[in-house]
């Protein structure tokens, strides 16, 4: 009967409840369109310099991610592909061999990476071939190079010249060759459009004098959230004397550092939201408590526990909280996969600014569930918090004081 | 044997001017007595009865409700030993308005932990006995003054209390729900032996009451034992 009375007396100012409620289901809105819109960048971001460029896990030889040069790479013994792909959770071993080099024209020379890249493992994971701006697609035995349309332009290359590669090799070797360019390809970062050099595996190992050795194997796996697992398997299954294992938080610390750093902003600005909306709140349960001051008295005078009329009180409140977070989480839903599935474009400006971080310049929803229960919670939280003055008020109550108003 | 006795009891105001509201009240009430409280406005009626309920503190002497000094409880206890030992029925009726007339009869039953079926059943033998067997569903602003005073009556009466306590029980009723509710309440008294304390000042009330205590200035000047036929 308790339930039923505070069902009911939450209709008693029908027009009340439902201001207070349409004040948390927008407040509940708005924070799920802030956080689902942050969340998405996140994964935006690491999924383009991460899940599309890194892979999620990595396993070099040891010590080669403190000191990344040539001689540091690892053998690709027998055995070990199939070591790391027996792992239920690794999908896809992307094996790669990159150094720094010297491309040169002759006349103009500029920095840039080599990747010497398996052309169909890598396109699995990159999606390689839909970067392909003009020109083919390289095979695995192919003797020619795909480079960044910027690199290009900046040295004014076109399909079908050449490009001069120099650099040191394994154990200081010389290495120099003349490569034709047979594709362009476009990146969403810049950064890469300037410096990415892509050349078949197997000629990649021969012009570095570096056969059957990797700088890596990179990997996806089946979702981002067990690459902690995936690592302590793998550490557990390979020699880690001979190899290192390591996921992306640990490679890109600064990504990790900067979404953690943004995301806390986020959180704030959402805090500050309901910190608003809960004096809506507190201003609702106070006059509920005020303005039933002499019913309160009545209820304790024929023998009613302080504690039962504070549950009462209790569960109006939190009636009212649930309804809306839920009318919010209805709402929200369809919002997060509707604006996942057509993200918001950003205009030119901000297009600039977004690509200058090698993000694509888009705005996608995340659909992550923990997102809505996070609001959830924080609104139960909130009005729990806020319902101790009120509470406190009503433990207070002298029946005979409480008649008398 | 007294099922309600006071002691001295006092009770004073200080205000500017310190008021003695009940000034050394000394009473006995017996089991199946039918007594009205009368006297001027600003006598001590309203007070008196508040302490006796266990709703307010004497500023000195003494209350027992049987054996138990109730001027020694703690306001929990106090809050356990009204649900259980003390049925209020109020000027203003004072319904819970979210329930209906079956629901505030049930409602302190609930409070008293009875089962479902003792709940129910002494619902309808209540509702009954007040003559709203048909209103059962309706809530207190869908009844008349008279009505919802009877659903308070029934109220009072459910957790089989010591005694019944009504402040001005009749102030807002018109002649025939007056009539009604004190048949009632005298019938109450007759056939089951509840025991009723009424402040008062209805002519009405105190015709039909069989002890007429009257307080001035907060102190009894009369206390007067009747014979009512019908009462």
């Amino acid at each position: 009967m308790l339930f039923k009375m505070a069902w009911r007396n939450l209709w008693r100012k029908a027009g009340r409840t439902a201001i207070t409620m349409t004040s948390i289901f927008f407040a509940v809105i708005i924070a799920v369109f802030m956080r689902s819109t942050q969340e998405g960048v996140y994964d935006l971001m690491i999924d383009n310099t991460v899940k599309f460029y890194r892979g999620y896990v990595q396993v070099h030889q040891n010590g080669y991610w403190d000191e990344q040069y040539i001689d540091n790479t690892l053998f690709n013994e027998v055995g070990l592909e199939e070591t790391i792909l027996a792992h239920p959770d690794v999908k896809l071993l992307v094996p790669r061999l990159e150094s720094p080099m010297m491309a040169s024209t002759g006349p103009n020379s500029r920095f840039c990476q080599l990747v010497g890249f398996d052309p169909e493992r890598e396109d699995a994971l990159v999606k390689l071939k839909s970067k392909l701006i003009e020109g083919e697609y390289l095979g695995p035995d192919d003797r020619g190079i795909m480079v960044g349309h910027l690199l290009a332009e900046k040295m004014k290359l076109q399909i079908g010249d050449t490009l001069i590669l120099l650099g040191q090799g394994y154990q200081g070797q010389q290495s120099y060759d003349q490569y034709p360019i047979k594709g362009l390809l476009k990146f969403g970062s810049p950064e890469q459009n300037k410096r990415m050099v892509y050349l078949p595996l197997k000629e990649a190992q021969y012009l570095l004098s570096a056969p059957d050795r990797l700088t890596a194997f990179a990997m996806d796996v089946t979702n981002r959230r067990v690459t902690d697992k995936v690592v302590a398997d793998l550490e557990t299954k390979l020699d880690t004397g001979t190899y290192e294992v390591m996921d992306w938080k640990v490679m890109d610390k600064d990504l990790l550092s900067f979404i953690e750093a943004d995301r806390a902003g986020g959180v704030v600005t959402m805090y500050i939201l309901y910190v608003i909306i809960a004096f809506g709140i507190f201003g609702t349960a106070l006059m509920m408590v005020s303005e039933r001051q002499y019913e309160f008295g009545v209820q304790i005078a024929i023998g009613m526990k302080k504690r039962q009329l504070a549950f009462v009180l209790l569960l109006e409140m939190v009636f009212m909280a649930l309804m809306s977070v839920l009318a919010g989480s209805l709402f929200g839903i369809p919002m997060q996969h509707y604006f996942n599935r057509n993200p918001i474009y950003l205009g030119d400006d901000m297009a600039q600014v977004y690509e200058a971080f090698n993000i694509e310049a888009i705005l996608p929803l995340s659909t992550d569930p923990g997102i809505l229960i996070d609001q959830g919670t924080t609104v139960l939280f909130m009005t729990f918090v806020i319902m101790i003055y009120p509470l406190y008020k009503v433990f207070k109550v002298k029946p005979i004081e409480a008649m008398r108003a | 044997m007294s099922i309600i006795k006071t002691k001295n009891l006092r009770k004073t105001y200080y205000g500017v001017v310190p008021v003695n509201a009940v000034n050394g009240v000394n009473l006995e009430i017996q089991k199946g007595e039918f007594t009205a409280i009368v006297g001027p406005s600003g006598s001590g009626k309203t007070t008196l009865l508040n302490i006796i309920g266990g709703l307010d503190k004497a500023t000195g002497g003494n209350v027992w409700v049987g054996d138990q000094d109730i001027s020694q409880l703690t306001n929990n206890e106090l809050i356990d030993f009204r649900l259980n030992n003390i049925g209020f029925v109020f000027q203003a009726y004072n319904l819970i308005p979210v329930l209906t007339a079956k629901e505030n009869v049930e409602f302190v039953m609930l409070l008293q932990k009875r089962s479902k079926e003792e709940r129910e059943a002494r619902t309808k033998e209540l509702l009954e006995a007040v003559g709203l067997g048909e209103l059962v569903d309706k809530r207190p602003s869908h009844m008349s003054g008279g009505q919802q005073q009877r659903v308070a009556v029934a109220r009072a009466l459910a957790p089989k209390p010591t005694f019944i306590l009504a402040d001005e029980p009749t102030a807002n009723l018109d002649s025939q729900s007056t009539a009604n509710l004190l048949d009632i309440m005298a019938d109450l008294n007759r056939k089951e032996n509840v025991t009723f304390l009424f402040s008062t000042h209805d002519q009405r009330v105190i015709d039909r009451a069989r002890r007429v205590i009257t307080l001035e200035d907060g102190m009894i000047v009369k206390d007067e034992r009747r014979e009512i036929q019908n009462a």
